[in-house]
Protein backbone atom coordinates (compact mmCIF):
# COMPACT_ATOMS: atom_id res chain seq x y z
CA UNK A 1 0.00 0.00 0.00
CA UNK A 2 1.13 3.54 -0.80
CA UNK A 3 1.73 5.89 2.15
CA UNK A 4 2.42 9.60 2.07
CA UNK A 5 4.94 10.54 4.76
CA UNK A 6 7.16 13.41 5.81
CA UNK A 7 10.01 11.76 3.90
CA UNK A 8 8.02 11.16 0.74
CA UNK A 9 5.81 8.39 -0.56
CA UNK A 10 6.58 4.79 0.25
CA UNK A 11 5.04 1.56 -0.90
CA UNK A 12 4.89 -0.60 2.22
CA UNK A 13 3.66 -4.11 2.85
CA UNK A 14 1.55 -4.79 5.95
CA UNK A 15 4.59 -6.38 7.57
CA UNK A 16 6.46 -3.09 7.39
CA UNK A 17 3.75 -1.20 9.27
CA UNK A 18 4.38 -1.02 13.02
CA UNK A 19 1.32 -0.46 15.19
CA UNK A 20 1.76 1.47 18.44
CA UNK A 21 -1.43 0.59 20.35
CA UNK A 22 -0.99 3.59 22.69
CA UNK A 23 0.72 5.91 20.24
CA UNK A 24 3.74 7.59 21.82
CA UNK A 25 3.74 10.38 24.44
CA UNK A 26 2.85 13.64 22.72
CA UNK A 27 1.39 11.72 19.76
CA UNK A 28 -1.11 9.46 21.46
CA UNK A 29 -3.43 9.48 18.43
CA UNK A 30 -0.81 8.31 15.94
CA UNK A 31 -0.85 4.53 15.82
CA UNK A 32 0.84 3.46 12.60
CA UNK A 33 4.52 4.04 11.99
CA UNK A 34 7.27 2.55 9.90
CA UNK A 35 11.05 2.62 10.12
CA UNK A 36 12.70 4.09 7.05
CA UNK A 37 16.38 3.75 6.31
CA UNK A 38 17.88 6.42 4.06
CA UNK A 39 21.37 6.00 2.73
CA UNK A 40 22.04 9.73 2.95
CA UNK A 41 21.28 9.93 6.70
CA UNK A 42 22.87 6.65 7.86
CA UNK A 43 23.42 5.67 10.66
CA UNK A 44 20.31 7.65 11.52
CA UNK A 45 17.04 6.02 10.59
CA UNK A 46 13.52 7.41 10.72
CA UNK A 47 10.43 6.57 12.68
CA UNK A 48 7.81 7.90 10.33
CA UNK A 49 4.11 8.29 11.06
CA UNK A 50 1.75 6.78 8.52
CA UNK A 51 -1.18 8.68 10.06
CA UNK A 52 0.27 12.20 9.96
CA UNK A 53 2.63 13.13 7.16
CA UNK A 54 4.14 15.92 9.27
CA UNK A 55 5.67 13.56 11.79
CA UNK A 56 9.08 11.98 11.27
CA UNK A 57 11.50 11.32 14.12
CA UNK A 58 15.20 10.63 13.63
CA UNK A 59 16.24 7.47 15.50
CA UNK A 60 19.49 5.70 16.20
CA UNK A 61 20.77 2.47 17.68
CA UNK A 62 21.37 3.48 21.33
CA UNK A 63 24.32 1.09 21.66
CA UNK A 64 26.13 3.25 19.14
CA UNK A 65 25.91 6.04 21.70
CA UNK A 66 26.36 4.11 24.93
CA UNK A 67 28.03 0.72 24.72
CA UNK A 68 26.67 -0.58 28.01
CA UNK A 69 23.13 0.72 27.54
CA UNK A 70 20.47 -1.45 29.17
CA UNK A 71 16.76 -1.69 28.53
CA UNK A 72 14.59 -3.34 31.12
CA UNK A 73 11.15 -4.04 29.68
CA UNK A 74 8.26 -3.73 32.09
CA UNK A 75 5.46 -6.27 32.30
CA UNK A 76 3.26 -3.74 30.53
CA UNK A 77 5.73 -3.42 27.64
CA UNK A 78 5.85 -7.20 27.30
CA UNK A 79 2.05 -7.34 27.15
CA UNK A 80 1.70 -4.45 24.68
CA UNK A 81 4.34 -5.88 22.36
CA UNK A 82 3.21 -9.51 22.84
CA UNK A 83 6.81 -10.55 23.41
CA UNK A 84 7.57 -14.24 23.26
CA UNK A 85 11.26 -14.04 22.55
CA UNK A 86 13.31 -10.97 23.54
CA UNK A 87 15.45 -11.38 20.42
CA UNK A 88 12.43 -10.25 18.38
CA UNK A 89 12.69 -6.78 19.92
CA UNK A 90 14.59 -3.93 18.35
CA UNK A 91 15.39 -0.79 20.31
CA UNK A 92 15.74 2.72 18.94
CA UNK A 93 16.47 6.04 20.59
CA UNK A 94 15.00 9.28 19.32
CA UNK A 95 17.37 12.10 18.42
CA UNK A 96 16.55 15.74 18.95
CA UNK A 97 18.44 17.99 16.57
CA UNK A 98 17.94 21.70 17.25
CA UNK A 99 17.32 23.63 14.04
CA UNK A 100 20.58 24.89 12.63
CA UNK A 101 22.57 23.54 15.61
CA UNK A 102 23.31 19.88 14.88
CA UNK A 103 26.27 19.99 17.25
CA UNK A 104 23.76 20.37 20.10
CA UNK A 105 21.89 17.20 19.18
CA UNK A 106 20.76 14.98 22.05
CA UNK A 107 19.64 11.37 22.30
CA UNK A 108 16.66 10.31 24.39
CA UNK A 109 18.10 7.32 26.23
CA UNK A 110 15.40 7.50 28.90
CA UNK A 111 12.46 6.67 26.65
CA UNK A 112 13.47 4.23 23.91
CA UNK A 113 11.20 2.99 21.15
CA UNK A 114 10.67 -0.77 21.30
CA UNK A 115 9.48 -2.66 18.25
CA UNK A 116 8.55 -6.32 18.10
CA UNK A 117 9.58 -7.42 14.62
CA UNK A 118 7.47 -10.56 14.81
CA UNK A 119 4.16 -9.03 15.88
CA UNK A 120 4.67 -5.62 14.26
CA UNK A 121 3.81 -3.91 17.55
CA UNK A 122 5.63 -0.96 19.06
CA UNK A 123 5.69 1.21 22.16
CA UNK A 124 7.81 3.87 23.80
CA UNK A 125 8.84 2.85 27.26
CA UNK A 126 10.22 5.08 30.02
CA UNK A 127 13.23 3.76 31.91
CA UNK A 128 14.25 4.55 35.45
CA UNK A 129 17.80 5.24 34.39
CA UNK A 130 19.32 7.47 31.74
CA UNK A 131 18.96 10.99 30.50
CA UNK A 132 16.25 12.25 28.23
CA UNK A 133 18.76 14.67 26.65
CA UNK A 134 22.00 12.75 26.47
CA UNK A 135 24.45 14.88 24.48
CA UNK A 136 25.56 13.30 21.26
CA UNK A 137 28.93 14.93 21.29
CA UNK A 138 31.34 16.20 23.90
CA UNK A 139 29.93 13.98 26.62
CA UNK A 140 32.38 13.81 29.51
CA UNK A 141 32.68 11.34 32.36
CA UNK A 142 31.81 14.15 34.76
CA UNK A 143 28.23 14.36 33.60
CA UNK A 144 27.83 10.60 33.81
CA UNK A 145 28.17 10.94 37.57
CA UNK A 146 25.09 13.12 37.76
CA UNK A 147 23.33 10.60 35.52
CA UNK A 148 23.42 7.83 38.11
CA UNK A 149 22.46 10.21 40.90
CA UNK A 150 19.38 11.19 38.93
CA UNK A 151 18.31 7.57 38.49
CA UNK A 152 18.72 6.85 42.20
CA UNK A 153 16.56 9.79 43.05
CA UNK A 154 13.86 8.51 40.77
CA UNK A 155 13.97 5.01 42.14
CA UNK A 156 13.26 6.42 45.53
CA UNK A 157 10.38 8.70 44.67
CA UNK A 158 8.72 7.01 41.72
CA UNK A 159 7.70 3.69 43.17
CA UNK A 160 6.53 2.17 46.39
CA UNK A 161 8.81 -0.10 48.34
CA UNK A 162 7.76 -3.36 46.72
CA UNK A 163 8.33 -2.43 43.10
CA UNK B 1 -12.21 15.07 40.85
CA UNK B 2 -12.52 13.14 44.07
CA UNK B 3 -11.01 14.93 47.03
CA UNK B 4 -10.49 13.13 50.32
CA UNK B 5 -8.37 13.37 53.43
CA UNK B 6 -6.05 10.67 54.70
CA UNK B 7 -3.79 10.45 57.71
CA UNK B 8 -0.26 9.07 57.76
CA UNK B 9 -0.40 5.29 57.52
CA UNK B 10 -3.82 5.30 55.86
CA UNK B 11 -4.32 4.37 52.25
CA UNK B 12 -6.73 4.40 49.35
CA UNK B 13 -7.50 1.60 46.92
CA UNK B 14 -7.86 2.40 43.21
CA UNK B 15 -9.64 -0.26 41.18
CA UNK B 16 -9.10 -3.82 42.36
CA UNK B 17 -5.40 -3.93 42.84
CA UNK B 18 -3.74 -0.56 43.30
CA UNK B 19 -3.15 0.71 46.82
CA UNK B 20 -1.70 4.13 47.57
CA UNK B 21 -0.53 4.65 51.12
CA UNK B 22 0.49 7.91 52.78
CA UNK B 23 3.89 7.21 54.37
CA UNK B 24 5.10 10.61 55.45
CA UNK B 25 4.11 14.25 55.29
CA UNK B 26 6.91 16.68 55.81
CA UNK B 27 7.00 20.38 55.07
CA UNK B 28 4.67 20.24 52.08
CA UNK B 29 6.18 16.99 50.71
CA UNK B 30 4.03 13.86 50.74
CA UNK B 31 5.75 10.50 50.50
CA UNK B 32 3.53 7.84 48.92
CA UNK B 33 3.87 4.09 48.90
CA UNK B 34 2.24 2.46 45.90
CA UNK B 35 1.40 -1.22 45.74
CA UNK B 36 0.39 -2.17 42.22
CA UNK B 37 0.76 -5.10 39.82
CA UNK B 38 3.93 -5.09 37.74
CA UNK B 39 1.90 -4.39 34.60
CA UNK B 40 0.68 -1.04 35.94
CA UNK B 41 2.97 1.78 34.93
CA UNK B 42 3.46 4.53 37.44
CA UNK B 43 5.02 7.79 36.35
CA UNK B 44 5.32 11.12 37.99
CA UNK B 45 3.15 13.27 35.78
CA UNK B 46 6.06 15.50 34.82
CA UNK B 47 8.14 12.53 33.59
CA UNK B 48 5.49 11.54 31.05
CA UNK B 49 5.02 15.17 30.02
CA UNK B 50 8.76 15.64 29.61
CA UNK B 51 8.92 12.63 27.28
CA UNK B 52 5.95 13.98 25.32
CA UNK B 53 7.60 17.39 24.96
CA UNK B 54 10.88 15.79 23.91
CA UNK B 55 9.08 13.74 21.25
CA UNK B 56 7.35 16.84 19.94
CA UNK B 57 10.59 18.80 19.73
CA UNK B 58 12.36 15.86 18.05
CA UNK B 59 10.03 16.01 15.06
CA UNK B 60 12.04 17.20 12.11
CA UNK B 61 10.63 20.42 10.73
CA UNK B 62 12.11 20.48 7.28
CA UNK B 63 14.38 18.60 4.95
CA UNK B 64 17.30 20.88 5.75
CA UNK B 65 17.58 19.16 9.12
CA UNK B 66 18.33 15.94 7.32
CA UNK B 67 21.40 17.46 5.73
CA UNK B 68 22.48 18.73 9.13
CA UNK B 69 22.51 15.20 10.47
CA UNK B 70 25.67 14.35 8.61
CA UNK B 71 27.37 17.09 10.53
CA UNK B 72 26.10 15.58 13.77
CA UNK B 73 27.86 12.36 13.01
CA UNK B 74 31.07 13.98 12.06
CA UNK B 75 31.12 15.13 15.70
CA UNK B 76 30.44 11.63 16.99
CA UNK B 77 33.17 10.06 14.89
CA UNK B 78 35.60 12.62 16.17
CA UNK B 79 34.74 11.94 19.80
CA UNK B 80 34.73 8.17 19.78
Amino acid sequence: MQYKTKLGEFDLSDKEVVVFPNGIPGFEDLRRFTVISLEETAPILWLVSLDDDNVALPIIDPWMILEDYEVQMSQEDIEILKVEDPSEIVVWSILTIPMGKPQEATVNLKAPILINLKTGLGCQTILEKYEIKYPLSGHTSGSEGSDSKESMKENESNYGGDQ
Amino acid sequence: MLVLSRRIGESIIIGDDVEVKILKVDNGVVKLGIIAPAAVKIYRNEVYRTVAQQNISAVVKDAKDVENLKEVFRHVDKDR
